[in-house]
């Protein structure tokens, strides 16, 4: 380089450097950040970004659906999250959550669109035998409900996907419920039209995924302590979190 | 018979007897195997569980988690909970919870008393403000072997160096025994089979896993809790299952079956056991099952005896006895404990290391083993892993 272009070069280069310290660095993925008290950390190649409104942003999440943010929780028998989804650009969104105790996934709950734009909502755990009852609520009332689901069947939000998608408002993991079950409770901000497993269809708000306890032959989980979500849509808004010990 | 078709021939009648042996999948624990292979094998409830003993499982499960803390604890101790030595009731330490293998050192004077400054157990953590009683570092020593087909082997065998001793030095007099925690699969249906005294623990001193619960309790967490608790946490040890085996019907590990029967290790380590018809819990009742152990004391010989301060083998046959250790879920240590650490001090790496060290009452079956071609030795050891 010429004598003539390296004092401009130098000054383009630190002006460069200022205005990247400058701005609100995203934090990259492997890298952590604090969001309501619990530290988050990126998986693969998501980005976390903390908003003005003091939300955590997920996004930068890759086709695969194996992006997302690993949350550290202690020991814990509950973990709430308000949040919203932002569906996949180009549709067919997936959203996974995963419960992990002691380095091992115990349960998840997957949601995915279906080729005709429906949104399907299944769970697995691995307490017992895998299977799981559905139940349905309609402001706080339970409209319906169905045993011995297993992890291949699903219930179908019978609406648009981005419209489920926004719909989302509530995502919560309990393990140590009555009788030693883990369950997972998914709220929306209206109404629904649902699918039940068996192609029954119901309105409702509210759709609970209780693991059904065999007893016999069964493994005691009586907590749990990191929580995963992953998918591939354009962000997950993370609004608040709450953790129960 | 020519000599040249005598291997064939011995080859296909240990096949056969195999195929006789194991015409139907073992249940390792009759009606209450679990069929689990991952780390939580070691931890489901009894598959014929009745349901209302469920809230048992559980709320024993609870104490079994729960990190003790002072004025409870202590204040001497070498654990804090049950689960920081039995991580998934298993025989390890949690994650990040210090290296090496989870050891206490049991002490005892000729004759079986305490050691007179010490106890019967060096605690080697303490609450805040108090010195522990000592530190105990592990140092091992490489020993190299070869098989009479001339494949070598290594051992590892283990001192221990006492440092810190709080009270001063140990009576010179005092034996050594160190001790690995056992897992906990199946010890509900061991407390089952009629007709033994003492049965748990490395030294089979304790008669019933009530007693060995509470042993475990107070010496190793400083811990005295009150009849419910116990009770609980009783429980819960006594309604873990057995997970079924793999593999079973592969060639080699059928044949390996037969070996291990051929060669001697099935006469301590016996195969099938059955639990008794009035057994306090239903569910463990009149079951057969396949612990492959006798449940009794045996001398596996000096190079497994314990040790006298100058390192020395304690020659006594208490010194050299030891209770013959269940092999059930043998194969699933790996995957539940992330690391093998057999026999009762952890030294043995692999199950081929464990046999290796039998000496004793079990130094002809290590002898068979040594001799074995390596195909059969590998079969063995593929029987062992199925369990």
């Amino acid at each position: 380089m010429s004598q003539r272009f390296r004092r401009p070069f130098l000054f383009a280069l630190l002006a460069l450097v200022a205005a990247t310290l400058a701005a609100p660095l995203p934090v990259r993925a492997a890298d952590c950040t604090d969001f309501a008290g619990l530290e988050h950390c990126a998986t693969g190649d998501a980005l976390l970004k903390t908003g003005d409104d003091g939300s955590l942003t997920v996004a930068n999440l890759g086709e695969k659906g194996t992006d997302g943010v690993a949350v550290s929780l202690g020991q814990a028998t509950t973990w709430v999250a308000s949040l919203s989804l932002e569906p996949a650009a180009r549709g067919g969104s997936t959203f996974f959550t995963t419960a992990r105790a002691d380095g091992q996934d115990i349960s998840r709950a997957d949601l995915r669109a279906n080729d005709d734009g429906t949104v399907r909502l299944s769970a697995s755990f691995t307490g017992g035998k895998g299977r799981y009852a559905v139940l349905v609520y309609r402001a706080g009332r339970l409209v319906a409900s169905q045993g011995g689901v297993d992890s291949e069947r699903f219930i179908t939000f019978n609406e648009d996907e981005d419209f489920v998608m926004w719909l989302i408002s509530m995502w919560t993991f309990m393990a140590r419920m009555a009788d030693g079950s883990c369950g997972w409770m998914i709220e929306l901000d209206k109404d629904a039209a649902i699918l039940l497993p068996d192609g029954t269809p119901v309105t409702g708000d509210e759709v609970h995924l209780i693991e059904e306890v065999a007893k016999g032959g069964h493994y005691p989980y009586l907590s749990f302590d990191g929580m995963t979500l992953t998918g591939n849509l354009s962000a997950i808004h993370l609004q608040d979190e709450t953790v129960y010990p | 018979m020519p000599s040249h078709l005598r291997a064939p021939a011995l080859a296909f009648l240990l096949t056969a007897a195999a195929a006789v042996a194991s015409a139907a999948p073992p249940l390792s624990g009759g009606d209450t195997t679990v069929f689990d292979t991952t780390r939580n094998a070691f931890g489901r409830s009894l598959a014929n569980l009745q349901p209302e003993r469920w809230p048992l499982v559980r709320s024993g499960k609870a104490l079994f988690l729960r990190t003790w803390d002072e004025p409870l604890l202590g204040p001497l101790f070498n654990a804090t909970s049950c689960a920081g030595c039995h991580f998934k009731d298993g025989r390890g330490r949690p994650p990040g919870q210090g290296s090496g293998p989870p050891i206490l050192l049991r002490l005892s004077m000729p004759g079986g008393r305490p050691e007179p400054r010490y106890g019967g157990q060096l605690q080697d953590r303490a609450v805040a403000g108090l010195a522990p009683e000592g530190k105990v570092d592990i140092v091992e020593t490489e020993e190299r072997g070869r098989y009479p087909d001339g494949t070598p082997y290594r051992l590892r065998r283990p001192r221990y160096r006492l440092s810190e001793l709080r009270s001063g030095p140990l009576h010179p007099q005092t034996r050594l025994s160190a001790r690995m925690p056992p897992a906990l699969l199946g010890l509900g249906l061991l407390e089952a089979v009629p007709g033994r005294q003492g049965r748990f623990g490395w030294k089979a001193s304790a008669p019933s896993l009530e007693h060995q619960v509470a042993q475990a309790l107070r010496e190793d967490l400083g811990v005295e809790i009150d009849g419910d608790g116990l009770r609980r946490l009783t429980g819960y040890t006594r309604l873990l299952a057995v997970p079924a085996r793999r593999g079973w019907d592969l060639p080699d590990v059928r044949r390996g079956e037969v070996l291990f029967g051929r060669i001697g290790c099935a006469s301590c380590h016996l195969p099938e056991l059955r639990t008794a018809a009035d057994a306090a819990v239903p569910e463990l009742a009149g079951q057969t099952i396949h612990p492959y152990t006798d449940l009794l004391l045996h001398d596996l010989g000096a190079d497994l005896a314990d040790l006298r301060l100058d390192g020395a083998p304690d020659r006594s046959l208490e010194g050299r006895s030891w209770r013959t250790a269940p092999l059930w879920g043998l194969g699933l240590l790996k995957t539940v404990d992330g690391e093998v650490r057999l026999l009762h001090d952890g030294r043995a790496r692999s199950a081929e290391e464990a046999v290796l060290w039998h000496g004793g009452e079990a130094r002809a079956a290590r002898r068979a083993f040594k001799a074995l071609p390596v195909r059969d030795r590998q079969a063995l050891l593929a029987f062992l892993d199925s369990l």
